[in-house]
C-alpha cells in the first residue's frame, strides 16, 4: 500500500506542479489585463526544453552536469514525505520537517554550486544572492515550525497537521510561512521569477547558463519545489478534508480538498505578486527578518495567552 | 589536530563540570546553550567572511564546537528537570557532533593541507577550478563540505537532526525552557544556513570555475597516501551519516555515567527522537540517501524517454559578448559581500579607497585599496578578557625561572598539598 501511496503521490506532484505554475500564471496575466498562455504552457514549455540540446560552458565540471539530478530528485524526495491527500504521506518513516528542510538545502547546494562552475560572474551574483536569503529564511520557517509542533511535541509532519488548533499561535505562523513560501518561491517582492536582469535577479541568476534538458529539469524541480512548499503550508495551517484513513472515498475527498486548497494558495501568492513592488535587494533581509519575528511571536503566544 | 585537540574542551567540561562536581543546577544547562549557541553564530559569521582557507575551517569549528555545546547543555538542562531519557538523547547529539566534526574537519584540513601544497597559496581568492587539475582531491572536498553544511544523508545533519529534537524536547518542560529552546532552534537555522554559504564558498570559489592566478597553473594532483587519508575519511563521514544510529547506541556507557540514563534505543537504521506526546519524529538516512538517488535516476530516465538522446555543445560561457576572463569571475570577497552587509551591525566591514591623481582630479596614476572587518566582539567583548589573561600569563612566567632549584620547590610544594587535601577527612 505504502508503494502505491509513494508512486501515486510522486506521481501528482510530477504532473500537478506545472499545472500550479500554470494557474498562478493565469492569474497574474488576468491581473495585469492580459489573456496570457493556457494554464498546459508550462508542461508545454518544460517538454520541449526536454528534446533541446544542452550548451555547457568549456570551464564547467562535472558537478554542472549532475545538479539538475541532485536537485530534482531531493524535491522530489521532499514531496513524497509531505502530507498531501492522506495524513500519513508515503515516506513517514524517512524523516520529519528537519529532514524537509535539510532536503531543500541539498538541492540549493548543489545548484549553488554549479552556478560557480562554469565561470559565468552571473551565476555567482544570483547564487550569492540566493544563498543569503535562504540562511534567513531558514530560521524563519525552523522558528514556524516549532510554534507548531510545541502542542505535538513532535516535529513529525503528520502529527505537525493533526495538532493545530485555530488560533492566534496559528495564524502569527501562517504569516511567517506565507512570506517564507514567497521567498522559497522566489517570487515578488523578494525575488522576480520573471526576469534575468542583474539588478533583481537571484535565483534566476543562478541557473543563467543552462540550457535544455538540463534546464527543462530545473524548471520542473523548481515547480515541483513551489508544489511543495505550498503544500507544506496547506497541510500545516489548513489540513480540513484530508483523508485520515485509507479507504477510496476519504482518498478521494482528500485529494479533492488538497487540489482546492493547493489552487487556492496558488492564487493568493499570483495575487500577492501582482499587487507589489519588488523589494530592493537589501531590504529583502528586513523582511525575512520579520518572518522570523512573528514566528517568535507565535512561540510566545502560545505560552503567553494560551493558543 | 582540530580533530582532536578541540575535543579536550569538550572532554574537560563533562569530566570536571559533570563528574567531579556532579550534575549542577538546571541553569549551567541554559548557560551552556546560550554559550555554544552564541558562539555558533558568531563563529560561521567569521568564517563566511574569510578569504584564507585554513583560517576560514578554523573560524567554523568555533561553530561547530558551539553546536556541540548546544547538545550538551540541553542534556545538562534536561538532567536537571528531572528527565533522564530525553537528556541522554540530548548529549547524545552533542556528542555525536563532536565525532562528527572530528571526521568532516579533518577530512576538509586535509584538502586543504593538499591544496596548499599544490598551489602554494591558502588564499581562496587566488584559486579556482582546481577540481579539473585535482579531481580527487576536489571530490573528498566536496564529500566534508556537504557533510559540514549539514546536508542529508550525510554525518552532519544527522547530528543536526538530534540536535534540533533535542531542543524540541525542552519545549514540553515550561515556558522559560520551551521558549529558549526554540529561539536556539532558530538561531541553530540560521547557523547551518550561513555554513552552508560558507562551504558553498570554500568549495566552490577553490575548486569550481577557472584558474584566478599564476598560483593554479602547474598544479598537480596529491600523493597516493595524501588521498587514501582523505579517502578514508570521506568514506567515514558517508558511513557515520547512514549508521548513524548504531553510532549513538555506542554513547549509552557515557550517558549512563553522566545522567544515569541509556541513550533511548533506535528501530532498526532510523535515528528517532524519544517520544514526550503521541508520537515520536524519525530520520531514516539509508532511505533518504536511497530516494533521492532513486528519483533522480528517475528524473534522468524521464528526460530520456520523453527528449531522446541528450546533445551536449561546449561553449564559452555568456559573459555578454565579450571574451571571458578569469578576473571577471566572482570572488570570494563578492559572495560573502551580502551576509557582510546584512550582519554589518555584527561584522563592522570597512573599506578605505585613496586615489593618487596627476594633476587634473580625472587621472588616476594609482589606487590603494583596504578593506576588512573590525568585528563588535572582538573590540567590545574579547578584547578585555583576552588582555586579562595575557597580563595573568606574564605574571605567572615569573615562575618559569630556570632554576632547578625553585622547581624541585614547586614539587615538594605540591606534593604537601595534594596529600594535605588527600587526607582522609581532610579538606573536601
Amino acid at each position: 500500500v505504502t508503494a502505491a501511496l509513494l508512486v501515486g503521490q510522486v506521481l501528482l506532484v510530477v504532473l500537478l506542479a506545472p499545472l500550479l505554475q500554470g494557474v498562478i500564471k493565469s492569474v497574474k496575466a488576468a491581473c495585469q489585463n492580459r489573456r496570457g498562455p493556457g494554464l498546459l504552457q508550462p508542461s508545454y514549455d518544460i517538454l520541449k526544453l526536454l528534446r533541446r540540446e544542452s550548451v555547457v560552458s568549456e570551464h564547467a565540471s562535472w558537478i554542472f552536469h549532475v545538479a539538475p539530478y541532485v536537485y530534482v530528485g531531493a524535491y522530489l524526495t521532499a514531496a513524497a514525505m509531505v502530507p498531501m491527500a492522506f495524513i500519513h504521506p508515503p515516506l513517514e518513516a524517512f524523516g520529519d520537517a528537519v529532514v524537509v528542510v535539510g532536503l531543500f538545502a541539498l538541492a540549493r547546494f548543489a545548484l549553488a554550486l554549479a552556478a560557480l562552475d562554469t565561470a559565468s560572474n552571473f551565476g555567482g551574483m544570483g547564487m550569492s544572492r540566493d544563498l543569503a536569503f535562504a540562511a534567513l529564511v531558514e530560521p524563519a520557517l525552523l522558528l514556524s515550525l516549532f510554534a507548531l509542533a510545541i502542542p505535538a511535541g513532535s516535529l513529525a509532519l503528520a502529527d505537525l497537521a493533526e495538532g493545530q488548533r485555530l488560533g492566534a499561535s496559528l495564524l502569527l505562523a501562517l504569516a511567517a510561512l506565507v512570506i517564507v513560501a514567497i521567498a522559497e518561491t522566489g517570487r515578488i517582492p523578494i525575488d522576480n521569477p520573471d526576469t534575468h536582469l542583474e539588478l533583481t535577479m537571484a535565483h534566476e541568476g543562478m541557473v543563467l547558463e543552462y540550457s535544455g534538458r538540463p534546464l527543462g529539469l530545473i524548471f520542473w524541480g523548481a515547480q515541483v519545489k513551489q508544489l511543495v512548499i505550498l503544500a507544506l503550508v496547506v497541510a500545516l495551517t489548513s489540513p480540513g478534508g484530508i483523508a485520515r484513513e485509507l479507504s477510496l472515498g476519504a482518498l478521494s475527498v482528500g485529494l479533492l480538498a488538497f487540489v482546492l486548497k493547493l489552487g487556492l494558495f496558488g492564487v493568493a501568492l499570483a495575487l500577492i505578486e501582482s499587487s507589489m513592488p519588488k523589494l530592493r535587494v537589501f531590504r529583502v533581509p528586513d523582511l525575512l527578518g520579520a518572518a522570523s519575528l512573528l514566528a517568535v511571536l507565535a512561540i510566545l503566544s502560545r505560552f503567553v495567552i494560551g493558543g | 589536530m582540530s580533530g582532536v585537540m578541540l575535543k579536550m574542551a569538550v572532554y574537560g567540561l563533562l569530566r570536571v563540570g559533570w563528574e567531579l562536581a556532579g550534575p549542577g543546577p538546571a541553569w549551567w544547562g541554559g548557560l551552556l546553550i546560550v554559550l555554544g549557541i552564541v558562539s555558533a553564530v558568531l563563529g560561521v559569521l567569521a568564517a563566511m567572511a574569510e578569504h584564507d582557507l585554513k583560517r576560514l575551517l578554523a573560524y567554523s569549528s568555533v561553530e561547530n564546537i558551539g553546536i556541540v555545546f548546544v547538545g550538551l547543555g540541553a542534556g545538562l538542562l534536561l538532567a536537571g528537570l528531572g528527565q533522564p531519557a530525553a537528556a541522554a538523547f540530548a548529549l547524545a547529539a552533542g556528542l555525536l557532533h563532536a565525532l562528527n566534526h572530528a571526521a568532516f574537519k579533518g577530512l576538509l584540513f586535509l584538502g586543504a593541507g593538499a591544496v596548499l601544497q599544490a598551489a602554494h597559496t591558502r588564499d581562496l581568492e587566488k584559486m579556482g577550478g582546481l577540481l579539473h587539475r585535482m579531481p580527487w582531491t576536489g571530490g573528498a572536498f566536496l564529500v566534508g563540505a556537504a557533510a559540514i553544511a549539514g546536508l542529508p544523508p550525510l554525518n552532519g545533519f544527522a547530528s543536526e537532526w538530534m540536535t534540533f529534537q533535542a531542543l524540541l524536547l525542552l519545549t514540553g518542560q515550561g515556558a522559560v525552557p520551551a521558549i529558549g529552546g526554540a529561539l536556539t532552534a532558530g538561531l541553530l537555522a540560521l547557523t547551518s544556513g550561513l555554513a552552508l554559504f560558507c562551504f558553498v564558498k570554500a568549495f566552490g570559489i577553490a575548486f569550481l570555475g577557472t584558474g584566478r592566478s599564476s598560483h593554479v597553473e602547474d598544479v598537480r594532483e596529491a600523493s597516493r597516501p595524501m588521498l587514501a587519508g582523505m579517502a578514508i575519511l570521506a568514506v567515514a563521514c558517508v558511513a557515520l551519516g547512514l549508521c548513524s544510529s548504531a553510532v549513538v547506541g555506542l554513547f549509552s556507557p557515557i550517558t549512563v555515567t553522566l545522567v544515569g540514563a541509556a541513550v533511548p534505543p533506535s528501530p532498526g537504521l532510523s535515528l528517532a527522537a524519544p517520544a514526550t506526546g503521541a508520537a515520536a519524529s524519525s530520520y531514516l538516512p539509508l532511505g533518504v540517501a536511497a530516494e533521492v538517488l532513486g528519483l533522480a535516476a528517475l528524473a534522468a530516465l524521464a528526460g530520456r524517454l520523453l527528449g531522446g538522446r541528450l546533445v551536449v555543445r561546449v561553449a564559452p560561457p555568456w559573459v555578454c559578448g565579450i571574451a571571458l576572463e578569469p578576473r571577471m569571475q566572482y570572488s570570494a570577497a563578492a559572495l560573502a559581500k551580502p551576509v557582510r552587509i546584512i550582519f554589518r551591525a555584527l561584522l563592522r566591514p570597512y573599506r578605505a579607497v585613496e586615489r593618487e591623481q596627476s594633476a587634473a582630479p580625472s587621472f588616476v596614476v594609482g589606487v590603494r585599496f583596504d578593506a576588512g572587518l573590525q568585528p563588535v566582539y572582538e573590540h567590545r567583548l574579547l578584547r578585555a578578557p583576552v588582555g586579562l589573561v595575557m597580563s595573568a600569563s606574564r605574571q605567572i612566567r615569573a615562575l618559569q625561572n630556570g632554576s632547578l632549584r625553585m622547581y624541585l620547590a614547586y614539587m615538594l610544594v605540591t606534593l604537601v598539598v595534594a596529600l594535605l587535601l588527600a587526607r582522609p577527612g581532610g579538606a573536601p
